[in-house]
């Protein structure tokens, strides 16, 4: 029977290794969790030294974005509770949940205007989700979590985990469209029945 | 021979699983299942063609995103001050 690798594998070179080439993807999550670059920065570094601290409980060969991933997000959520004294994911839900598809399908059934976007744009569109819908679009959309990883990682079921992806994929691509209707990326069109 | 998925999902299925198709988030029966339907249904293909540019679209333009020089070498300095791992 293999060894079972635990904590006489926690050093810095391991941590090095296995934790550190997840930096950028974690400083992209805290940058959409908290919409500002310099509380991104503070949000990374008590991730990682909590990580570090902690190096000892990773088990090697397990995925460790998943696990700094967790800790990152739930440093953010008790800095949010303790912030905001308000409850978590106030859904603005404006935009209508038509899909976009169906309105610009005759036009750009490609979804061109996707392209035409300032990256600026998309990121402000982002972060007008409310945080239960703009974590889930992040981890898996832009991230590639799988719904399962996410699942585990939020402690919601995979159910939910997709009924908010649908809504949160919805409202952003609403907003972006009235985005590139308003800087003329694509004609406005009666809207069609689904 | 091409093994024929047993059954076919209509486009209210297909389209409700669109996503999870393109997420590569579905189990391989059906990804058969939703793959047929959108081979042989040109809407569903003109939808799934959109969606797929929309996800393309923002890991495109969000992934690229890094980490800066100065914020990362702040970082590294605080792990470096933390006592040696025990």
């Amino acid at each position: 029977m293999p060894p079972i690798e635990t904590a006489d594998q926690s050093t810095p070179e391991s941590f090095e290794r296995e934790a550190l080439p997840h930096l950028d993807t974690c400083f992209r999550v805290a940058c959409r969790l908290t919409g500002d670059p310099s509380r991104a920065e503070d949000l990374v570094q008590e991730t990682m030294l909590k990580a570090f601290r902690a190096w000892h409980r990773f088990r090697p060969g397990t995925n460790a974005r998943g696990w700094l991933l967790t800790i990152l997000r739930n440093s953010f959520i008790n800095q949010y509770r303790k912030q905001k004294r308000e409850p978590i994911g106030v859904d603005i839900d404006a935009v209508d949940p038509m899909a976009i598809y169906r309105r610009v399908g005759q036009t750009d059934p490609e979804g061109e205007f996707f392209g035409k976007l300032i990256d600026r744009k998309v990121l402000d569109a982002i972060d007008k989700l409310a945080i239960e819908f703009r974590e889930v679009l992040v981890l898996s959309d832009i991230e590639d979590l799988s719904y399962a990883e996410i699942s585990s990682m939020l402690q919601i079921p995979i159910g939910t985990v997709k009924s908010r992806l649908f809504r949160a994929r919805r409202q952003l691509q609403g907003q972006l469209y009235d985005h590139a209707v308003a800087m003329g990326y694509i004609s406005p069109r009666e809207r069609q029945l689904q | 021979m091409t093994k024929v998925p047993s059954t076919v999902v209509d486009c209210d299925e297909a389209l409700e699983l669109l996503h999870e198709y393109l997420k590569q988030q579905l189990t391989p029966e059906l990804v058969e299942r939703v793959r047929a339907h959108i081979e042989m249904c040109r809407p569903c293909l003109s939808h799934s063609r959109f969606e797929a540019n929309y996800l393309r679209m923002l890991e495109h333009k969000l992934k690229s995103i890094t980490c800066p020089t100065e914020s990362r070498e702040r970082i590294l300095t605080a792990l470096h001050g933390e006592p040696p791992l025990s």
